[in-house]
């Protein structure tokens, strides 16, 4: 299996709008990430909101520089790369933005969105307008809606038309941020089918973002789970979600409320915390002052990824 | 044991008119609450189970024209007058919404919200109203430090905790929840819960709750009504529900849920602006007969149950 | 197209016929005194009525509006223009850039600018080049900032990643992009600004300070006619109605123009 990209080191630094110029806040989205992806492997990183998630996917596909490492595709270094060699590498790789509105310019219609990415990279009208017909029948959409803008098609369209656009330029990798978090389950499941479906047949990469772990434990085959800014846990899907060994981990998984099985989930778990801030940052674990199982070190000292066992599981705490 | 019913909704009939034409949101519904249960009705997005709920307690826009009856601990509630009805609203029926930030007030401490609205119902002692608050505060589990907090000051869990409170300040005998967890990460949707089901049990309140999520209804409801087009398709125990449901909606419903990446329903919710002569769901139906399109189908009871379809016949 | 924006588009039409074909409808010369029919009321020779050099109401009247209007147009295309500029650089090249031409246009702004057009103005001395200049010179920071704050706006939505995602590079964003929806707002502000420029215009002529006499104008046939008001009250009442014509005007087309321009607003909300 060839390695498709590989990102090392990764962090990503803010400033902090209360900073003056004598003291200098920072805001650490990402904190020093490394992870590869492997063609047609899909990659699951789960989270609460504001564990920086969203911002690591970004700087996956080169839309945001990283602060420090880098992102290696196929080998290449994204960020040192000349502008004409980034303009050809843009398109194989590929976000797809879980508010699916907000990223198809409101005054353009349907047409025009479909046709964007091939004016934008010079394709002839005859092959944009081939290639189109062949999106639309794949994502299930008609041509009826042409005439359309964004807001007069339902969300489902909405998120279908955006993965047509995202997959018209053939991409070798793809983001997914929450790509299904605003939808009805049913159209839910069209969409996931449809990703599901562009991964078997084209063999790209995967990287799926998402807090709904139900999801992530079907849709990928490894997974790794981020904790202000940095993963605390990373493996093979199956192995996280069946022996989650970070206590983090057991509690994102003790949290989802499933319909398998007869009995109610609620009370089993300890579930207490709220979503950390990234300003107020913990000190040594991040985690410590949600975890039920800290001691002295976890106040003191920061865990580092740790591999367990065989495989690839590494895990991130004092007490694994 | 015969159960006391405390809300009983009869031949609801909501539509809203626009100058584009009608639009009809809930199409002869009919449900109970009974005392002390938690029912979740469930539905896609735009089938009309908030408008149902907001209904109940008349907080619909003014283009929306409520026939039927809705009668609360046996009384009729649907024919009173505003200042009556106001009464009802603010002691025993509550609501709490989605977003908190809709129903909070952003520049007011939220303790002195929460008092506010005690002394609004109660008409007691400033003093007395900031007491019962810090209770209130305790019960959500809120830190009391935080009386004095503006609710931007606060995440979103906390101050869905902070609405539940207002919501609970007058001890109402049903709560109306209206997709509580649905912008809050998982572990805080776990907490809210779990905080709903404490407090349900603590004060014998009946909760109806409004949600897509079948895992909260999985988890919270006791019986369930699932909602398509404007139509109550199906009401079932939860146990029942789960085990075998009936409705072919639903039915199709719960794969989707279970296995999103080889199930779906093919189609899309249709428009509420048009009229159906048969089934609202017969075009995604797998079970559809000749019937389906042309004959509406009744409410029928199948012992605790009531199913809204042609080929679900009681047996 | 809705009846507000027809109502706005007609109302908008009939004052370009009144503008730009006025010479041709005007039955008088203008500038023509004949002191025989000085002060003359309405009647079929003069419509409306004459003034107190006898020269035709009506005739003068077109020939105001023309006048009032095109300097208000003029101050109003110059103020955008320069405003767009200041704005898109400041917002464009950020940083230290940024900072330097917005102080600059803070300065601008912290003018009263009623008082430093006065103030230009008679140190110029009045003439109608002379308020068009004061006038472009006060306004234009309004403009800068407002664009300024658009192209921010803009360059910050999440569809401009979503198209640099698909390789898209600056100059694309920006022109397909950016621009498109830093226009709207910019010419909508613009409709609104040609209604107060007016208004500007009329007042500064009306003390003196604008236009000056023979030259048609309608503040300044206001100021002509102050003297006759009790007399002949039809110098002031037709000149008045104009002014709240083209400003009611403009403010109809710039509400209507708004609406029909955001697609989000046309749909119909239904619940």
């Amino acid at each position: 299996m060839s390695c498709l990209i590989e990102a090392k080191h990764l962090s990503k630094v803010f400033k902090d709008k209360e900073s003056t110029v004598f003291k200098r806040k920072e805001i650490i989205a990402v904190d020093d990430v490394s992870l590869t992806i492997n063609r047609g492997e899909s990659v699951g990183i789960v989270g609460e909101s504001g564990c920086g998630k969203s911002m690591l996917g970004k700087m996956l596909v080169g839309l945001t520089i990283p602060t420090k490492g880098s992102v290696n595709y196929e080998g290449r270094e994204i960020s040192k790369l000349p502008y004409s060699e980034i303009k050809k590498l843009r398109p194989r790789l590929q976000p797809i933005f879980q508010d699916a509105d907000s990223t198809l310019n409101p005054k353009f219609t349907v047409k025009k969105l479909l046709e964007e990415p091939f004016v934008i990279n010079d394709i002839s009208k005859s092959e944009a307008n081939q290639r189109i017909d062949e999106l639309l029948s794949y994502v299930n959409l008609g041509k009826e809606l042409y005439g359309r803008y964004p807001h007069e098609i339902s969300g489902g369209q909405r998120q279908r038309l955006g993965l047509a656009r995202a997959l018209s330029l053939k991409p070798d990798f793809i983001v997914a941020d929450e790509p299904a978090a605003s939808l009805d389950s049913s159209v839910q499941a069209q969409i996931l089918q449809l990703l599901n479906q562009m991964k078997a047949n084209h063999g790209l990469g995967l990287v799926y973002v998402s807090h709904n772990l139900r999801i992530v434990s079907m849709m990928t085959e490894k997974v790794n789970v981020m904790y202000l800014g940095s993963f605390v846990e990373t493996g093979d899907t199956k192995d996280v979600f069946e022996n989650p060994c970070h206590p983090y981990t057991k509690m994102l998984i003790g949290s989802v409320l499933t319909i398998d099985g007869d009995k109610r989930k609620m009370g089993k778990t300890k579930v207490f915390g709220e979503p950390p801030d990234p300003k107020n940052r913990a000190t040594g674990c991040a985690f410590h002052p949600r975890c039920d199982c800290c001691t002295a070190i976890c106040k003191a000292e920061k865990p580092i990824l740790k591999s367990l066992g065989e495989g690839n599981r590494q895990v991130a705490c004092h007490h694994a | 044991m015969k159960k006391e019913k405390l809300l009983e909704v009869e031949q609801l009939n909501i539509k809203f008119t626009t100058s584009i034409g009608d639009v009809n949101v809930s199409d002869d519904i009919n449900f109970t609450l009974n005392k002390g249960e938690t029912f979740c009705i469930v539905g896609e997005s735009g089938c009309g189970k908030s408008v149902v709920a907001l209904s109940l307690t008349r907080l619909l826009p003014e283009n929306a024209v409520i026939n039927g009856l809705v009668k609360f601990e046996g009384h009729p509630i649907s024919g009173l007058d505003e200042k009556a009805f106001a009464k009802i609203r603010g002691q025993k029926i509550a609501t709490i919404f989605e977003q908190p930030m809709s129903c909070i007030n952003p520049v007011m401490r939220i303790g002195d919200q929460i008092a506010e609205t005690y002394r609004a119902n109660f008409n007691c002692s400033k003093k007395e109203a900031k007491l019962q608050a810090i209770k209130k505060l305790e019960e959500v589990k809120m830190p009391v430090n935080r009386y004095n907090a503006y609710p931007h000051e606060l995440s979103g869990g906390m101050q869905q905790r902070v609405m539940i409170a207002i919501a609970l300040a007058c001890n109402p005998q049903l709560l109306i929840a209206d997709e509580p967890t649905t912008s809050l990460d998982v572990t805080v949707q776990y907490q809210i819960l779990e905080l709903l089901q404490e407090l349900k049990e603590k004060y014998h309140m009946t909760i109806l709750m409004i949600t897509h999520d079948m895992g909260v209804v999985h988890d919270m409801a006791d019986r369930i009504g699932v909602m398509y087009a404007g139509n109550m398709m199906e009401i079932s125990e939860r146990e029942d529900f789960f085990k075998k449901p009936l409705h072919p909606y639903a039915v199709e419903l719960l794969n989707v849920v279970k296995d999103p990446c080889h199930y779906t329903i093919p189609g899309a919710v249709p428009n509420l602006m048009e009229t159906f002569t048969g089934c609202p769901f017969e075009p995604r139906c797998n079970k559809k007969t000749a019937l389906c399109k042309t004959n509406k189908p009744e409410s029928v009871v199948m012992g605790e149950r009531i199913v809204r379809c042609l080929n679900v016949v009681p047996n | 197209m809705d009846n507000h924006l027809k109502t706005g588009l007609v109302l908008i039409l009939v004052l370009a016929a009144i503008v730009f074909a006025g010479p041709l409808i005007a039955p008088y010369d203008p500038f023509e005194v004949d002191m025989s029919v000085r002060l003359q009321g309405i009647s079929l020779a003069h419509t409306m009525g004459t003034d107190q050099l006898g020269r035709d109401l009506f005739s003068r009247l077109i020939y105001a509006t023309g006048t009032s209007v095109k300097i208000s147009l003029v101050v109003v295309a110059a103020s955008m223009t320069i405003g767009f500029i200041f704005g898109s650089v400041a917002a464009f090249l950020g940083g230290a850039v940024d900072e330097f031409l917005m102080r600059i246009i803070d300065v601008f702004m912290a003018f009263p600018t009623k008082i430093f057009t006065i103030a230009i103005a008679g140190v110029l001395g009045a003439s109608a080049f002379n308020i068009t200049l004061a006038l472009i010179f006060t306004s234009w920071a309004s403009y800068a900032r407002m664009v300024r704050g658009c192209v921010l706006t803009a360059k910050q939505l999440p569809f401009i990643d979503a198209s640099v995602a698909l390789g898209a590079n600056r100059h694309y964003t920006i022109v397909k992009h950016v621009l498109p929806s830093v226009f709207q707002p910019l010419s909508t502000f613009a409709f609104q600004r040609i209604a107060h420029t007016m208004m500007a215009i009329v007042g500064l002529s009306f003390i003196g300070l604008g236009v000056q006499p023979p030259t048609p104008e309608l503040g300044a046939m206001i100021n002509e006619s102050k003297n006759f008001m009790t007399t002949a009250p039809h110098l002031f009442i037709f000149p008045g109605l104009l002014i709240s014509y083209v400003v009611f005007s403009f403010n109809i087309l710039d509400d209507s123009l708004r609406d029909y321009w955001d697609p989000r607003i046309k749909s119909e909300l239904v619940l």
